[in-house]
C-alpha cells in the first residue's frame, strides 16, 4: 500500500516531465492533483492504530552487502507527518491547476512531495537518506527556474545556496549514518539503539540545517522568497519537517542517550531562534521572507520541544510541524497571490489598504497571521503551548533552570511574533487604500486552497484531541471524583 | 434590512443565554465530576466545553449577552450604514461568544481560547476604522499589550496544571480550597500579569483610553461587559488559588490604588468625553481588584456587574451626542439638555451611578467595595492592615475626585449656552433608556451599609457642590495640570522607548544576520573561489613550474613520512 | 637477480598487446582508415582478453581479477566509443588503437604485477604509449605542448620511483612483494628510512592517478588530448594506478604501516580539496571533468588509506562506478564535441533538452560522481567509500570527505543545470548522424543504463565485487 502511494506521484511526476511538451498545464495539475489525492487515502488508510508499532510495513531486501533493506512502514510519529505532506502536495497540484502551468512544474512537486512522503516512510537509514536527498535537485530546479520572474540571477543564487546548504548538511549526515551503522551492522532505523556521540552529533548538525537551527539558518530566507508560491509551500510546509522530523527519529529516538547530551544545545539554538528570527522579522520588508524567518522562530519551538525527550514534547514537536505546515503553507499561498498579482512582495510596495483592495486574500492572510502567531483555538497555538509545557516540565534531560530560562525567552519571542504579525498587518491589510492595478480578489481555485488549509487549521486548533492523543504517555491515569462544594 | 438579522441572531444567543444562565443564578448545591488526577502529569490539552456556571458566572454572562444585544441594535442605526457593517456584526457575536467561552466553563484552556479571541475581536472591532492612522495604533497596541499580558495566563494555566495535575478549574479549587492549595505566589503573579493587561490596570493601562477610536458601541461592549470584565471575572475566579499569597494580594492592592487614583485624575483633566469615561473604567476596574485584594471579590464581581450597565449606558449615550455633534470633544458639545431630553435624563442615572450616588446601583456596589477595604484596613481582611489602611483612603480619595469628574463632565455635555440638536434615532434612544432603567433595577437586593452609605454620599455631594460652584462662578471647568493632561508620561515607554529598542535590536539582527552569521558561508564561498582562482593562476602549462611544485611535494612527504615514524 | 613471471597470469595482458600489434599491422596492410575497420582488431582483443580472463577466474586472486576486469571494460568502452573519431584526417585509426591497447596492456600488467621491476615495467608501458596518444593528434600544438607536459612529469616521476625501489631493494634484498614483505618484518632498518622509500615508490602511483602535488599534467593532458584519450586516462590509467598501489600496498608492506596510512589520508584530503575547488570556476565540460577526476583520486586515495585495516572492497566498488560513470560522460562529451565543435558550457546549453539521448547520460554521469540521487548508485558508493574511513576511525577524513561531497555538488550541479537550462538562440537540430556517431552514441546510452540499472539495484555490483 505504502508502495503504491509512493509510486504514483513519483510515476507520475516522471511521465509528466517526459511528456511534458504533450500534455497542457492545466491537465497535468489536474492528474497530479489526482495522484497526491491517491497518495494521501492511501496513507490514511494505512493506519493500523496506535497499537500496532508499524503500519503497512513493506521489507524486501535491497542492498545486502550493506545491511540496507528497502523498509518502509508508517509509525505514530511519521503519519501524522505523512498525511500533512499528501495534503500540501495535493493542495500545490491543485494550486497550478491554470493554464499557464507549467507540465513540468507540476512534475517536480509531484516528484518533491513523493520523496518527502519516501523520507517520512522509511524505516531504513540508507533509503531514508536517499529520499531525503532526492529532493534536493528537483526543488532547485523548482527555485530556479520558476522562482521569482523579476529577478533571475537572485533566485538561482537563492536555489544553489539553499542546495549548498543542505548538502553540506546531508553530508555531515550520511557520515553520522555510516558512523551509526557500521558498529551496529544494520540500517534498520526501528533496531538501532545507541552509537558514538560523534555520530549523534553529525547527525543532528545535518538535521539542524535542514530545519534550520540558528546560526545555520541563513540558506533559508533567501530560498523561500525567491521560490515560487509551490515552491515555498513545499519548502517551507515540508522540507523543513524533514529537518525536524529526522530530529525526532534519528535524535531522540535512535540515539537517546546521545542526544541527550547534544539536547542542551538543540533547545538553546531553537530558543535564540526563536528570538533571533522574530526580531528579523520586524525589520523585513518583504512579506515572503518574513514569514521564511518566521518559520525559523516556529521550529524554534519544535527544537525546544524535541529536545526535552519527553511524550509531551513528542506531541509538541508533531503537532508544531504539522500546524506550522498548514499555517506557513496558507501564508504562503496568500503571500504568493499577493506577488502574483502585484509582482513583488515588498509591503512597500504592495501598499496599504489589502482590505479595501482584495477582501477576501486580505482575510486569508490575517488568518494565517494571527494563527502563526499562535491564537489559541488555531492550530498554532498548542503546538507552542506544548512546547512550553515540555520544556516547563523540564523532563530527564535540559536542567530546570535552563528550561525555565529557555521558556522565559520563549515567551519573549512569541510577545515579538506579535508584534511583527501586527505591524505586517498594519502595513498592508489596514490602511488607507491605494488601488494597483494587479488588484484581484482570490479566485475560484486559490479560494479552495486556502480553505481548505483555513478549515484544518481551526479543526486542530479546537480539536488537538485526536493528534495529541497518539503521544499521550501510557503512565497517565485519570480519576474521576463526584464532589459537592 | 439584512443588518436586523445579526441583531436577531444575537437575540437568539441572548434568549440561550438566560435559559441556561438564570436558573443558576442563585446559591446552589450541585454535583459535578471534575476530572482529578492523581498522577505527577496533567493529561494533554483538549477543548472539551466543560460548561459550567457559578451564580457570579451566570450575573456577568447574562450581562455580557444583554449589553450585547443593546450593542447591536444599537449599532444598526448607529453604523448600520457602513459598508463593513457585517463583518463588524459578525465580530461582535464572536466577541459574545468568547466572553462566554470564558465565563461559562472550568476548563481552563477553553476559557484561555475565549480569552485571547476577545484580545483578537476586539482588536478588530477597534481596527475596524482602519482607513485612520488613529485606529490602527490604537487597535495594535490593545492587541499588543493584552495579547503579551495573557501570556502570563497561559502560563499560569500551565502551572495550575502541574500543580494539580489538572486543568480544570473547578478541580484545582477545589484542591486548593480543601488546604492544598501549593505554588500560589507563581500562580497569583501570572494571573496578575494577565488581568493587568486585560483589565488596563497599571502598568498597562495605557491601551483602553487609546482604544477610542474604535467605534463607540464596541467601546461600550468591551468596557462593560466582554474584555476588560473578563480580567475582574478571572481575578475573581481565581482567588481561591492565590488567596494564600501576602505577595500577590499586596501587589496586587498596589496596583489597583494606583490604577484608581490615576486612572480618575487622568479622566478629570480630559478635553474628551470619550477619553475621559475610558480612563474613568480604568479607575473603577482598579476599585474592583482592590476589593478582591481585600478578599471580597463579590463586591468586585457586584461592582462589576453594576459598573457595566451604567458604562455601557454612558458610552452608549456618549455615542447619541457624537451622532448629534459629530465629535466626541467636550468641546463641541454643551447645553444639549434641551435638544437632547432622553439623554440627558439617561446619562444623568449613569453619572449619578458613577458618582455612586443614591439610588442607583453604583451607589450599592461602590459602598460593598468600600465595606470590604474598611475591614482589610482594620485588619479583617487578607491583606495587611498597613496597605489595607492605605488602599482605603486611596479609594476615598478616588471616590471623591471620581464625583468631581463625573460632575464636570455632566455639565460640560449638557449646561450652559443652549445648542442646536436632535435626539438620535430610536434605535439608539432605546438601548439607552433601557440602560438607565437597569440601573436603578440592579439596586434592588444589594446589600445595604449605611454608615458607608452616609459617607460616600456626603463625599459625592460634596464634590459635586465644589464642580457645581466652580462652574457657577467661573464658567467654565477646563483643568489647566500640564503634567496630569500628560498623563504623567506612564505611555512613554509603550510609544518611544520599546518600539525604538525594538527597531534597533532588530536592525542590528539583519545586519549580524546578513553580515555575522553569514559570514561563514560567505567567506567559506569566497574563499573557495578565491583557491580556485590561484589554483588556475598556479596551473600554468609552464613545465618548470611544475616540477618544482612536484619536488616539494616529494620532500614534503618525505620529511611528513620521517617525522611520523 | 630472478624475476618469476607468471605467463599464465600475465595472459590477458599478453592478448592485449598482441592486439595492439595486429591493429598496427592490420592497418598497415589494409589502410582504410576508418575507424569501425581499425577498432575491430581491437575489440576482438580486448574481448580475447576478456575470455581468458574469466578462464582464469580461479587462478587469479579475486582483486587482481575484478581489477583486469574493470580495465578491460574501460578499454573496450573507450575503443568503440573512439568511432565517433572518425573523421578525424589528422589522427591515424591505426596507431592510435594501438597505442592504446599498448597502454591497456601496461594497465593490465601493472594489477597483475607482483614484484616491483615488473610493476615499473607496466607503469612505463602504461605512460609512455599515453604520452604519445596525448599528442597524436597531428598539427595540434596545442597536443604537442600537453604530450610534452605530461612526458616531463612522467619522467620526473619515474625517477623518484626508481629511487624509491632502489631503496627497498637496498634494504630488502629483494625485488618481491612477498619478498620484501618477509624481509620488512624481519629487517631492522630504522622506520623512517623504510618509509621513505616506500613513499618514493608509491610517488609514480600518485603520479598516474594524479594526487596532489602530483595533479598538475591533468588538466592540461586531458585538455591537450582528444577526448577519448582524456576518457581513458581518467579511468583506465587512473584505475590501473589505483590496483597497483594497493597490489604493492597490501602485499609488499602487508599493509602493516600505520605511516603510510595517516600520509595517504592528508593526500587523500588535499586532493579531493583541491581537486573540488579547482573545478568549482571551470567553463569547460572537459577541464571540470579533469579537475573532478583529480578530487574523484582522493575519494580513491581515502579508501586506500584506510584499505590497510578495512579490505580493498571500498576501493574497488567506488572505482567501478567512477570508471563508468567518467567514460560515460567523456564518451558523451566526445559525441557533442563531434557535432558541434566544443564542449565549453556555453555550447551545452540545453543539450538534455535538445539531445536527450546524449544530455541525460552526461547528466546522468554527472551525478553519480557527485553521489547524488536519482543516481542512487553515486550515494551507495559514497557511502560505501565513507564507512571504512568511518570504521577505521578517521573521522576527521569522514567530514573532510562530506565537505567535498558538497563542494563537488556545486559544480556538478552547475553543470547539470546548463544541461537542462533553455537553449539560446535557435535550437540545434541534429543532422541525422553519421553511423560512427551513432555507435557512440549506442556506448552512451548503454553505460547510461548501466548506471539506471547499478541504481536501481546497487546489489548488482556491490555483490559481484570483492
Amino acid at each position: 500500500m505504502i508502495t503504491t502511494a509512493l509510486s504514483i506521484p513519483f510515476g507520475l511526476g516522471l511521465l509528466l516531465l517526459v511528456f511534458r511538451n504533450t500534455v497542457s498545464g492545466r491537465v497535468a495539475a489536474l492528474l497530479g492533483s489526482a495522484a497526491m489525492a491517491a497518495s494521501l487515502v492511501l496513507y490514511a488508510l494505512v493506519w493500523e492504530g496506535r497499537s500496532v508499532r508499524v503500519s503497512g510495513e513493506v521489507d524486501t531486501s535491497w542492498i545486502e552487502p550493506l545491511g540496507a533493506r528497502l523498509h518502509l512502514g508508517v509509525t505514530y510519529v511519521s503519519w501524522p507527518f505523512l498525511l500533512m505532506t499528501a495534503v500540501l502536495g495535493l493542495l500545490c497540484c491543485v494550486w497550478l491547476i491554470a493554464e499557464d502551468t507549467s507540465p513540468a512544474l507540476v512534475g517536480l512537486v509531484l516528484i518533491i512531495s513523493a520523496s518527502a512522503l519516501g523520507v517520512f516512510s522509511s524505516l531504513d537509514l540508507l533509503l531514508f537518506f536517499v529520499f531525503f536527498e532526492l529532493a534536493l535537485i528537483p526543488m532547485w530546479f523548482v527555485i530556479a527556474w520558476w522562482g521569482d520572474p523579476h529577478d533571475p540571477e537572485g533566485r538561482r543564487r537563492a536555489a544553489t545556496r539553499f542546495l549548498l546548504f543542505t548538502v553540506t548538511g546531508s553530508a555531515l549526515l550520511l557520515v553520522g549514518i555510516v558512523w551509526v551503522a557500521s558498529p551496529f551492522g544494520s540500517l534498520q532505523i526501528l533496531d538501532i539503539k545507541g552509537a558514538a556521540l560523534g555520530a549523534a552529533v553529525l547527525i543532528v548538525l545535518g538535521f539542524a540545517v535542514k530545519t534550520p537551527l540558528v546560526p545555520l539558518h541563513t540558506w533559508l530566507p533567501d530560498a523561500h522568497s525567491k521560490a515560487p508560491t509551490v515552491g515555498s509551500v513545499l519548502l517551507a510546509g515540508v522540507f523543513l519537517k524533514l529537518g525536524t522530523y529526522g530530529l525526532i527519529l534519528l535524535g531522540a529516538q535512535m540515539l537517546p542517550e546521545e542526544f541527550a547530551k547534544i539536547a542542551p544545545y538543540v533547545a538553546t539554538a531553537g530558543v535564540v531562534g526563536i528570538v533571533w528570527s522574530a526580531l528579523a522579522c520586524y525589520a523585513q520588508d518583504d512579506l515572503k521572507r518574513l514569514i521564511a524567518y518566521s518559520s525559523i522562530g516556529h521550529m524554534g519551538f519544535v527544537a525546544l520541544a524535541i529536545s526535552t525527550m519527553s511524550d509531551v514534547g513528542l506531541a509538541a514537536a508533531v503537532f508544531g510541524s504539522v500546524a506550522h505546515g498548514l499555517i506557513t503553507g496558507l501564508l504562503f499561498f496568500a503571500s504568493g497571490s499577493i506577488k502574483d498579482r502585484l509582482g513583488t512582495a515588498s509591503m512597500a510596495a504592495i501598499g496599504r489598504g489589502l482590505y479595501a483592495r482584495t477582501p477576501w486574500l486580505a482575510v486569508a492572510f490575517v488568518f494565517g497571521a494571527v494563527a502563526s502567531l499562535g491564537l489559541p483555538g488555531l492550530a498554532g497555538f498548542w503546538g507552542e503551548l506544548l512546547s512550553l509545557r515540555a520544556a516547563y516540565e523540564v523532563g530527564d534531560v535540559l536542567s530546570k533552570p535552563g528550561a525555565w530560562t529557555l521558556v522565559g525567552f520563549a515567551v519573549l519571542g512569541i510577545a515579538l511574533t506579535t508584534a511583527y504579525f501586527v505591524r505586517a498587518i498594519r502595513l498592508i491589510a489596514q490602511g488607507e487604500a491605494v488601488p494597483h492595478e494587479g488588484d484581484r480578489d482570490l479566485n475560484r481555485r486559490e479560494a479552495l486552497v486556502m480553505s481548505v488549509l483555513a478549515v484544518g487549521i481551526v479543526a486542530l486548533g479546537v480539536a488537538p484531541g485526536p493528534l495529541v492523543g497518539l503521544y499521550d504517555g501510557p503512565n497517565f491515569q485519570g480519576s474521576y471524583e463526584a464532589v459537592t462544594p | 434590512m439584512t443588518k436586523w438579522a445579526y441583531s436577531g441572531i444575537t437575540a437568539v444567543l441572548a434568549v440561550v443565554v438566560a435559559i441556561w444562565a438564570i436558573p443558576d443564578l442563585g446559591d446552589k448545591y450541585f454535583g459535578y465530576f471534575a476530572p482529578l488526577n492523581d498522577g505527577t502529569s496533567p493529561p494533554m490539552p483538549d477543548l472539551s466545553p466543560d460548561l459550567f456556571l457559578f451564580p457570579v458566572s451566570a450575573q456577568i454572562v447574562l450581562l455580557t449577552v444583554g449589553v450585547g444585544l443593546l450593542v447591536q441594535i444599537y449599532s444598526t442605526a448607529y453604523l448600520g450604514h457602513h459598508p463593513r457593517y457585517r463583518s463588524y456584526a459578525l465580530i461582535i457575536i464572536l466577541f459574545l461568544l468568547a466572553m462566554i467561552a470564558v465565563v461559562g466553563t472550568t476548563n481552563l484552556w477553553v476559557l484561555l481560547v475565549g480569552w485571547e479571541v476577545m484580545g483578537l475581536c476586539s482588536y478588530l472591532l477597534i481596527g475596524h476604522e482602519w482607513e485612520t492612522a488613529e485606529a490602527r495604533a490604537g487597535a495594535a497596541k490593545a492587541f499588543l499589550m493584552t495579547r503579551i499580558a495573557d501570556l502570563g495566563l497561559v502560563l499560569a494555566i500551565l502551572v495550575i496544571g502541574e500543580t494539580y495535575g489538572t486543568y480544570d478549574l473547578l478541580g484545582a479549587e477545589l484542591v486548593a480550597s480543601d488546604g492544598g492549595a501549593e505554588n500560589s505566589t507563581a500562580i497569583g503573579l501570572l494571573v496578575l500579569v494577565a488581568v493587568v493587561g486585560k483589565s488596563a490596570q497599571f502598568p498597562l493601562h495605557s491601551w483602553l483610553p487609546d482604544a477610542m477610536p474604535g467605534p463607540t458601541p464596541i467601546t461600550a461592549l468591551i468596557h462593560a461587559a466582554t474584555m476588560v470584565a473578563a480580567g475582574v471575572y478571572l481575578a475573581a475566579r481565581m482567588f481561591p488559588l492565590y488567596r494564600d499569597s501576602e505577595l500577590v494580594l499586596v501587589a496586587l492592592a498596589v496596583i489597583a490604588g494606583i490604577t484608581m487614583l490615576i486612572g480618575a485624575l487622568f479622566a478629570l483633566v480630559q478635553a474628551d468625553l470619550k477619553r475621559a469615561l475610558a480612563w474613568s473604567t480604568v479607575s473603577q476596574l482598579a476599585l474592583m481588584f482592590a476589593a478582591i485584594s481585600a478578599g471580597d471579590p463579590e463586591a468586585g464581581t457586584d461592582h462589576l456587574i453594576a459598573h457595566g450597565a451604567f458604562k455601557a449606558l454612558l458610552f452608549l449615550g456618549c455615542g447619541c451626542l457624537m451622532h448629534t455633534v459629530g465629535s466626541s470633544a467636550l468641546s463641541a458639545m454643551g447645553g444639549l439638555r434641551k435638544a437632547m431630553p432622553v439623554t440627558f435624563v439617561s446619562m444623568t442615572i449613569g453619572f449619578a451611578a458613577l458618582a455612586g450616588l443614591a439610588p442607583t446601583v453604583g451607589f450599592f456596589t461602590k459602598d460593598s467595595v468600600l465595606e470590604a477595604l474598611k475591614h482589610s484596613a482594620d485588619g479583617d481582611g487578607t491583606l495587611p492592615a498597613s496597605v489595607g489602611q492605605v488602599l482605603f483612603y486611596v479609594a476615598l480619595a478616588t471616590t471623591f475626585v471620581t464625583a468631581v469628574y463625573a460632575a464636570r463632565l455632566w455639565l460640560i455635555a449638557f449646561f450652559g449656552e443652549p445648542k442646536e440638536g436632535h435626539e438620535a434615532p430610536r434605535a439608539m434612544l432605546l438601548p439607552v433608556v433601557l440602560l438607565a432603567v437597569a440601573t436603578f433595577a440592579l439596586s434592588i437586593g444589594q446589600p445595604f451599609h449605611l454608615g458607608f452609605g452616609l459617607v460616600s454620599t456626603g463625599i459625592a455631594v460634596l464634590a459635586t457642590a465644589v464642580v457645581v460652584y466652580a462652574w457657577s462662578n467661573r464658567g467654565e471647568l477646563d483643568i489647566d495640570a500640564p503634567l496630569l493632561t500628560r498623563e504623567l508620561d506612564l505611555d512613554t515607554p509603550y510609544t518611544r522607548w520599546i518600539p525604538a529598542i525594538t527597531r534597533e535590536a532588530a536592525r542590528l539582527v539583519v545586519v549580524v544576520d546578513r553580515d555575522g552569521v553569514d559570514a561563514y558561508s560567505d567567506g567559506g564561498a569566497s574563499g573557495a573561489q578565491l583557491t580556485s582562482r590561484a589554483l588556475e593562476i598556479v596551473q600554468s602549462r609552464n613545465v618548470q613550474r611544475y616540477a618544482t611544485v612536484m619536488t616539494l611535494g616529494v620532500i614534503a612527504l618525505v620529511v611528513a613520512g620521517v617525522i611520523w615514524t | 637477480m630472478n624475476i618469476p613471471i607468471d605467463w599464465a597470469i600475465a595472459g590477458p595482458a599478453t592478448i592485449v598487446a598482441a592486439g595492439a600489434v595486429i591493429a598496427l599491422l592490420v592497418d598497415a596492410f589494409f589502410p582504410r582508415r576508418t575507424w569501425l575497420g581499425s577498432g575491430l582488431p581491437s575489440t576482438a582483443a580486448l574481448v580475447a582478453a576478456g575470455v581468458e580472463l574469466f578462464r582464469l577466474h580461479d587462478d587469479v586472486p579475486e582483486a587482481t581479477f575484478a581489477l583486469s576486469l574493470i580495465l578491460l571494460a574501460g578499454t573496450l568502452f573507450v575503443v568503440v566509443a573512439s568511432n565517433v573519431m572518425n573523421f578525424e584526417n589528422s589522427m591515424p585509426p591505426g596507431e592510435y588503437h594501438f597505442l592504446m591497447l599498448s597502454s591497456a596492456a601496461g594497465a593490465v600488467l601493472m594489477v597483475s604485477a607482483r614484484d616491483v621491476v615488473t610493476l615499473l615495467v607496466a607503469l612505463e608501458l602504461l605512460s609512455l604509449p599515453s604520452i604519445a596518444l596525448v599528442g597524436l593528434r597531428q598539427g595540434d600544438r596545442r597536443a604537442i605542448r600537453s604530450a610534452w607536459t605530461f612526458f616531463l612529469a612522467s619522467v620526473v616521476s619515474t625517477a623518484i620511483t626508481l629511487m624509491g625501489i632502489s631503496l627497498l631493494y637496498g634494504i630488502t634484498g629483494t625485488l618481491e612483494y612477498q619478498g620484501i614483505s618477509d624481509a620488512l618484518r624481519e629487517s631492522d632498518m630504522p622506520d623512517s628510512v623504510v618509509s621513505v622509500a616506500v613513499l618514493l615508490t608509491v610517488i609514480g602511483l600518485l603520479f598516474k592517478l594524479g594526487a596532489v602535488p602530483f595533479h598538475m599534467w591533468i588538466p592540461d593532458a586531458y585538455l591537450g588530448a582528444p577526448i577519448l584519450v582524456a576518457g581513458f586516462l581518467s579511468s583506465v590509467s587512473k584505475a590501473a594506478s589505483l590496483g597497483a598501489l594497493l597490489t604493492f600496498l597490501g602485499i609488499a608492506l602487508g599493509f602493516s604501516y600505520d605511516t603510510w596510512g595517516t600520509l595517504l589520508a592528508v593526500v587523500a584530503a588535499v586532493t579531493m580539496t583541491i581537486g573540488n575547488l579547482g573545478a568549482l570556476r571551470q567553463t569547460n565540460a572537459v577541464g571540470m571533468l579533469a579537475w573532478s577526476s583529480v578530487a574523484q583520486a582522493g575519494f580513491l586515495l581515502a579508501a586506500v588509506a584506510v584499505a590497510g585495516r578495512l579490505g580493498l572492497s571500498a576501493a574497488l566498488q567506488y572505482l567501478a562506478v567512477y570508471v563508468l560513470a567518467n567514460l560515460v560522460a567523456f564518451a558523451a562529451l566526445a559525441v557533442v564535441l563531434r557535432l558541434r565543435g566544443s564542449t565549453a558550457y556555453d555550447e551545452l546549453r540545453g543539450l538534455a533538452r535538445t539531445d536527450p539521448p546524449t544530455g541525460i547520460p552526461l547528466a546522468l554521469a554527472a551525478l553519480t560522481l557527485a553521489g547524488f540521487p536519482p543516481a542512487v548508485i553515486g550515494l551507495v558508493t559514497k557511502y560505501v567509500v565513507i564507512r571504512p574511513v568511518v570504521e577505521a576511525g578517521e573521522t576527521w577524513l569522514a567530514v573532510v570527505m562530506a565537505v567535498n561531497v558538497m563542494l563537488g555538488l556545486a559544480y556538478y550541479l552547475r553543470f547539470v543545470a546548463v544541461l537542462f537550462d533553455r537553449p539560446e538562440g535557435e535550437s540545434y537540430v541534429s543532422p541525422s548522424p553519421p553511423f560512427s556517431v551513432r555507435i557512440a552514441k549506442g556506448v552512451v546510452i548503454l553505460g547510461a543504463l548501466g548506471i539506471v540499472a547499478l541504481s536501481a539495484w546497487p546489489d548488482l555490483l556491490l555483490r559481484n565485487l570483492p
